[in-house]
């Protein structure tokens, strides 16, 4: 092949290759700059802020280092909001887990007029939040809540129960709520991967004589592991996060009985206006999210190298 | 073994049944208290079903016109509040950001997944890996800065402001998912599709999307249900009318010491609409997007 | 209608392989030529840069004198039929066809009479309300080909169109396209790893290895007078019979098979002294399965011209008898040898147990009236010209084979 010959495919490749790249970055960049703008530069203004004082009532903004996570950590609410989001967490998410599974397998099974509760399970998760929540705040409601309306009605109860004002019963509520909104995804994803086991395993362990939980065990459980997965990882930054219910159903309290760390660096920011300590809670919040997810991955990947 | 199959499947169905009313029931609590009057529902135990149902409060959100049966102020909770009025503008908000949304998503997110999907440039796997990794980040971070930033490009308290911010948090999950849906359509088709003589647009157009439509049907649906019910940034971003969307409406009425619980749930109910609406309408297509997720991911 | 002509064409991949290398060859217009080669030869990668599907490293390609190599696929006026059909999914069968037509604007009415009429041709009239997932593996690549017909394009590509079906179906269809393509005229490339398709099918066979072109010639030409050891073990079934042996001259050239020295007649010798720097030197022996007969049938061969063996198997076809036997005192081949002859296996699996040690065992097409059982010894006597030599280094054919290996 002449050198000349190869120097004008070598140019001509060359040309295309400039051509596509142009066209492939065209296509990416509005994806690019929507997402960068409003995700990636408030995300390092708000790293910078978090090494900043930054108080909307107060004038200026001086480099304090690390004392806004100083001051986030020594705030006695902290190490309070934390521990309520623990148990938050600890309770709601096995719970919407669990819950899902049962569903899914519920709903797996083939009974005339399932159909209907296939349609009616994605209500809940469909409905805005706020909307759930203050639909919940009316059933549970002290005084003239439906919920106390039926237990009374049937006598479970013989007086009203404060769901909302009493600490521990605030926190059931909020869980129970948030898993009553969150548990149609889990299920949805459960019965996906249900339906991807194929039949002939089923009906080979049957063969074998397994029995129905010895079947659920080897066969299925196996096989709901990516779902399993993904459940737990989007569900715990879900219970992490939770915002709304928690402004609709309680406000935070009674007390701080419901201040979970994400309503906490909440006020934190908007009620007092401290946006240099609201900036460190958040990054704080952002490494323990982070953290659950390596945790969830590695946990995962080892129980499939063992069973 | 007959007999143990019919007493599991009784068992099921009234499983079934149970879910299906722990789903149901309160919605349509909700709906019943929508229609009654303050005094009917004020009460220990209060009804099961609405004794007579009125649309009173509809017709009060809509128009204005005072129910009634508030003619009496004899009741704390009886007062009529003007907030309720504002529900109608939140729910046209609502509905023209979730649409832009899902506008945004289905044009930029299409084209974006298409490249990732079919081109193999140097770079483009560090862009996914941007764009997808901008999610691990939670809201509450980017609060306060995107505020600032809104603020100086002068779209606090606009509709644009916020299909821009619903956009840059639902735009990752439909690029990952139409990615997903892209890379599974076999790439022969769409060579025979330009050998048949079509340019890229025109394969797009009527080879790829027509095949890769459940996959848009099921981004559109995600996000338009994103936007729809998104509180926190609506909240503080928000001001007037202009751009409240409904969920702030709807918990400010719910936070107001003189709203009537049937408004706050006509509130409820109307806010419920749209998006139940698109669920029903969607939802095979949701549940196909998150299995796809689920096989692919 | 158009000739397709090859100048240096080169492929390389941005991580530096080599998929095509120099390759020169020119289509008449109207002819069918068909690349056949093992798996990664190359010969789809040919096919796709004339489609426009990849790009070309060097050289240039001609569509009826118009140099291509720039020009976008849907610019090229060409049609492909793919080795998955790639039919649309969600259009029917008749809209399938009529998709190429719908994309250059003709009006809907002009549209589907033409795809009515192609579908007539191919016998799919009844099928074109349906989707492509309701019909069979025959029907869909008769689809494929409909969409191909339908735009009347210069040049026919084919990539391993018949791979997908199964055996029975593929010989009829294998008839149905050479017949198609007669009629219709257009110039076609064909690609098949199938050298039984190859031979069959096309008007002329370039045979492909490690993205170069070994030969170039019709059917039996390259059946006749391989120019290269790939070449004739690629061709034929059973494979062409292989073993080394030492070349002399005593009067007349003869060449040691295994325990016996077999005389060359002169058309296996070739022009004088072709073969005079080989004598003394091992050549590699090639002997067709179908040029070798049971002495006890052949009665008519010389004695010199037999080569003995012990019978391992017998294979019973009907019309012949397949017998494999060991060759007397052969020794095994050269790695190089070996090398050749067994990349050109489609599945080594599928060769007889010795597959790996070819030279030792011989196949014999003999007459089924041939009375060696297995295990008896046999004496295989070597038809007239049957004796075909190649240089044991480069591969390439001596003697009589010395023909050209591609026309300009």
């Amino acid at each position: 092949m002449t050198t000349a010959a190869a120097d004008r495919g070598q140019a001509r490749a060359r040309k295309s290759r400039l051509g596509r790249r142009t066209y492939s970055w065209a296509t990416l960049a509005p994806v690019l700059v929507i997402v960068g703008v409003f995700t990636l530069v408030p995300f390092v203004y708000a790293a910078w802020t978090s090494v900043h004082r930054h108080v909307l009532v107060l004038q200026g903004r001086p480099f304090v280092g690390l004392r806004n996570y100083q001051n986030a950590i020594e705030d006695p609410l902290f190490g309070d909001s934390i521990k309520t989001s623990l148990i938050f967490v600890g309770v709601s998410v096995p719970l919407v887990t669990l819950a899902g599974l049962l569903v899914a397998l519920l709903l797996n099974q083939r009974v005339r007029g399932f159909g209907i509760l296939l349609v009616l399970v994605l209500l809940p998760w469909a409905v805005p939040t706020v909307s759930a929540g203050i639909m919940w705040r009316l059933l549970l409601h002290g005084d003239f809540g439906a919920v106390d309306g039926f237990l009374f009605r049937i006598g479970a109860i013989d007086s009203y129960i404060q769901w909302l004002s009493n600490p521990t019963l605030a926190m059931a509520s909020v869980i129970g709520v948030h898993a009553w909104r969150e548990f149609p995804l889990a299920a949805i994803l459960f019965l996906a991967g249900l339906q991807t086991i194929p039949p002939d395993l089923a009906e080979a362990a049957r063969l074998d004589r397994a029995s129905a939980w010895q079947r659920f065990r080897y066969v299925t459980l196996p096989l709901l592991k990516a779902p399993l997965l993904i459940v737990l990882v989007y569900e715990t930054i879900v219970a992490l996060s939770v915002f709304d219910l928690v402004y609709v159903l309680t406000g935070g309290g009674p007390g701080s009985a419901t201040t979970l760390f994400s309503w906490f660096t909440y006020t934190a920011t908007f009620k007092y206006l401290n946006f240099g300590e609201g900036a460190a809670l958040s990054f704080i919040m952002a490494a323990v999210l982070l953290v659950c997810i390596v945790v969830y991955m590695r946990v995962v990947r080892l129980r499939e190298d063992v069973t | 073994m007959r007999r143990r199959r019919r007493i599991a499947t009784a068992l099921y169905a009234c499983a079934g049944v149970v879910l299906g009313l722990i789903i149901l029931v309160p919605f349509l609590y909700v709906l019943s208290a929508s229609l009654q009057t303050e005094s009917e529902l004020i009460r220990r135990p209060p009804p099961i079903v609405a004794p007579n149902p009125t649309v009173d409060n509809y017709d009060y959100v809509f128009t204005g016109a005072v129910p009634a049966a508030y003619a009496s102020k004899e009741l704390l909770r009886g007062t009529v509040t003007q907030d309720v009025r504002q529900i109608p503008k939140g729910l046209r908000n609502s509905f023209i950001v979730a649409l832009g949304t899902v506008l945004i998503n289905l044009l930029f997110g299409t084209l974006a997944a298409y490249t990732f999907a079919r081109e193999r440039i140097r770079g483009l796997y560090a862009a996914f890996v941007f764009i997808l990794g901008s999610r691990l980040l939670p809201s509450v971070a980017v609060a306060v800065p995107i505020y600032v930033g809104l603020r100086s490009m002068d779209l606090l308290d606009s509709k644009l402001g916020l299909v821009l911010i619903y956009s840059a948090f639902t735009l990752p999950f439909s690029v990952w998912v139409l990615t997903l849906y892209f890379s599974s359509l076999p790439v022969d088709i769409e060579e025979a599709a330009r050998i048949d003589g079509c340019t890229r647009f025109q394969a797009l157009r009527h080879v790829v999307l027509p095949l890769a439509a459940p996959g848009l049907a099921a981004i559109a649906a995600f996000s338009f249900l994103f936007s729809y019910s998104e509180f926190l940034f609506a909240l503080f971003t928000t001001e007037t009318s202009r751009s409240k969307t409904i969920p702030v409406i709807i918990a400010s009425v719910s936070v107001n010491p003189d709203a009537s619980y049937t408004l706050i749930a006509v509130g409820i109910v109307l806010s419920m609409i749209a998006p139940i609406l698109f669920a029903l309408v969607f939802r095979r297509y949701i549940t196909s997007g998150l299995a796809a997720s689920l096989t692919r991911g | 209608m158009a000739d397709v002509g090859f100048s240096q064409v080169n492929k390389v991949y941005p991580d530096g392989t080599t998929a095509v290398r120099d390759l020169t060859l020119e289509i008449d217009d109207g002819e069918l030529v068909v690349l056949v080669g093992p798996s990664g030869c190359g010969k789809t990668t040919v096919l796709r840069m004339v489609a426009g599907l990849e790009d070309v490293s060097g050289g240039e390609i001609r569509v009826g004198g118009r140099v291509v190599n720039d020009v976008d696929p849907a610019e090229r006026d060409i049609a492909m039929v793919f080795q998955t059909y790639a039919l649309y999914p969600h259009m029917t069968v008749g809209e399938n066809i009529a998709f190429p037509l719908k994309i250059a604007k003709l009006a809907p009415e002009e549209r589907a009479s033409r795809a009515r009429d192609v579908a007539r041709l191919l016998g799919l009239e009844a099928e074109l309300d349906r989707k492509p997932r309701q019909l069979s593996g025959g029907q869909r690549q008769r689809v494929a080909m409909g969409r191909a017909i339908v735009r009347q394009p210069q040049v026919f590509l084919m990539d391993e169109p018949l791979s997908n079906l199964d055996a029975s179906l593929r010989f009829q269809m294998r008839a149905e396209i050479a017949n198609l393509q007669q009629r219709i005229g257009v110039t076609t490339i064909y690609v098949t790893h199938d050298q039984v398709e190859a031979m069959t099918i096309g008007n002329r066979v370039a045979v492909m290895r490690g993205g170069e072109l070994l030969q170039l010639g019709d059917p039996q030409e390259l059946y006749d007078r391989p120019s290269e050891l790939f070449v004739a073990r690629f061709i034929g079934s059973p494979p062409m019979n292989l073993i080394e042996g030492e070349l002399s001259r005593e009067g007349g050239y003869a060449v040691a098979v295994g325990s016996r020295v077999v005389p060359l007649d002169e058309a296996e010798a070739g022009e004088r002294g072709a073969l005079d720097s080989y004598v003394g030197r091992s050549v590699v022996i090639g002997l067709r399965p179908e040029r070798l007969e049971d002495a006890a049938v052949a009665s008519d061969v010389p004695a010199a011209r037999r080569i003995g063996g012990l019978v391992t198997l017998r294979e019973t076809l009907g019309s012949d008898v397949l017998v494999h036997f060991e060759v007397e005192g052969a020794l095994p081949l050269s790695g190089q040898v070996r090398a050749a002859a067994v990349a050109a296996a489609v599945d080594p699996v599928e060769l007889e147990p010795a597959a790996d040690e070819p030279g030792l065992l011989f196949i014999g097409r003999f007459d089924p009236r041939s009375p060696t059982g297995q295990q008896e010894r046999v004496e295989a006597a070597i038809r007239p010209g049957a004796v075909q030599l190649f240089d044991p280094e480069t591969g390439a054919a001596i003697g009589r084979n010395s023909g050209s290996r591609s026309r300009a």
